[in-house]
């Protein structure tokens, strides 16, 4: 009789562990997915904000668009992130007081990352930030009343 | 006899509580960011509004140096909205003009209120689908 009772739960049991470090695996890796997206999308709201800074403190506007684009660069770089994933795109009509400036910063990073596998899919996450040029600056072009 | 196994059970439900809190700690991640982003938007336009909602007419009558709330409101909303955010646009529809100009005249206020999705609250049960963000940023015109 006891020989009979041994196994009783065996097969459930095991079924059961596998299954525990399964979920626990998936969690894992859910996780460091997702707060691989949440840091990437800071990075990138960081990098669209100092790009933005960059392009209104500009002393001229032959260097905004170049310094905007220096700024997000040394932004994602600080924050370890590879530039060539990402893409910056610097909107404004032209450069004088009042100009709205605004600078979007999409960056790329893998779905999914798995051990032995690598980098599976691909996700955008975008950062944005927009400004005007100070209306009360000096020797800058144009009138310093700002509309809507 | 009886609980053998049990243990082994066990195991997948502990999983799940685990997989429940890391679903917790990454929604309150996602609040964070979206607090974050919020806060970002709300000193934009808090520092676009101090820069340029000066009061032109008053300072050309007698020299006073104040913000108009009427520009500060457009201005304010012409920044939150240039950020394409879908967060800030829920603060927009709670708070049309979430601007609030101090006594002094200088100094402006943002506050923007808005609710962040929880990314896997709504489909544990228990959690909530979404958390309550806010932000407020002030700026200061230096006469």
């Amino acid at each position: 009789m006891t020989g009979r009772h041994d196994d009783r739960g065996f097969v459930g049991g095991v079924e059961g562990l596998l299954f525990g470090v399964l979920v626990c695996l998936l969690t894992a890796l859910l996780s460091t997915t997702v707060w691989g997206a949440v840091r990437a999308r800071v990075a990138a709201g960081a990098a669209a904000r100092e790009a933005t800074r960059a392009f209104v403190e500009a002393s001229t506007g032959d260097d905004a668009t170049a310094s905007a684009l220096a700024a997000a660069h040394d932004t994602l770089t600080a924050r370890g992130r590879d530039v060539d994933r990402s893409t910056v795109v610097v909107t404004a009509d032209g450069f004088a007081r009042c100009t709205r400036v605004v600078v979007e910063v999409a960056y790329e990073l893998p779905a999914v990352e798995l051990p032995f596998v690598g980098a599976v899919g691909a996700v955008t996450v975008h950062g944005r930030h927009s400004e005007l040029v100070d209306p009360h600056r000096d020797d800058v072009p144009g009138e310093a009343v700002c509309g809507a | 006899m009886r609980e053998r196994g049990s243990a082994l059970l066990l195991v997948p439900a502990a999983m799940l509580v685990v997989l429940g809190l890391a679903g917790v700690v990454l929604d309150a991640s996602a609040a964070f960011l979206a607090e974050r982003e919020l806060a970002d938007a709300a000193a934009a336009a808090a520092n676009d509004v101090a820069g340029a909602a000066l009061d032109e007419s008053g300072l050309r009558r007698d020299g006073t140096v104040q913000l108009d709330e009427a520009r500060a409101c457009e201005l304010a909303r012409a920044t939150l909205l240039a950020t394409g955010n879908d967060l800030v646009t829920d603060a927009l529809a709670r708070d049309p003009c979430p601007v609030h100009l101090g006594d002094d005249g200088l100094s402006v206020e943002v506050e923007l209120h808005a609710e962040a999705r929880a990314i896997f609250g709504g489909g544990l049960p228990g959690l909530p689908d979404g958390y309550a963000v806010s932000a407020r940023r002030r700026a200061v015109l230096v006469g």
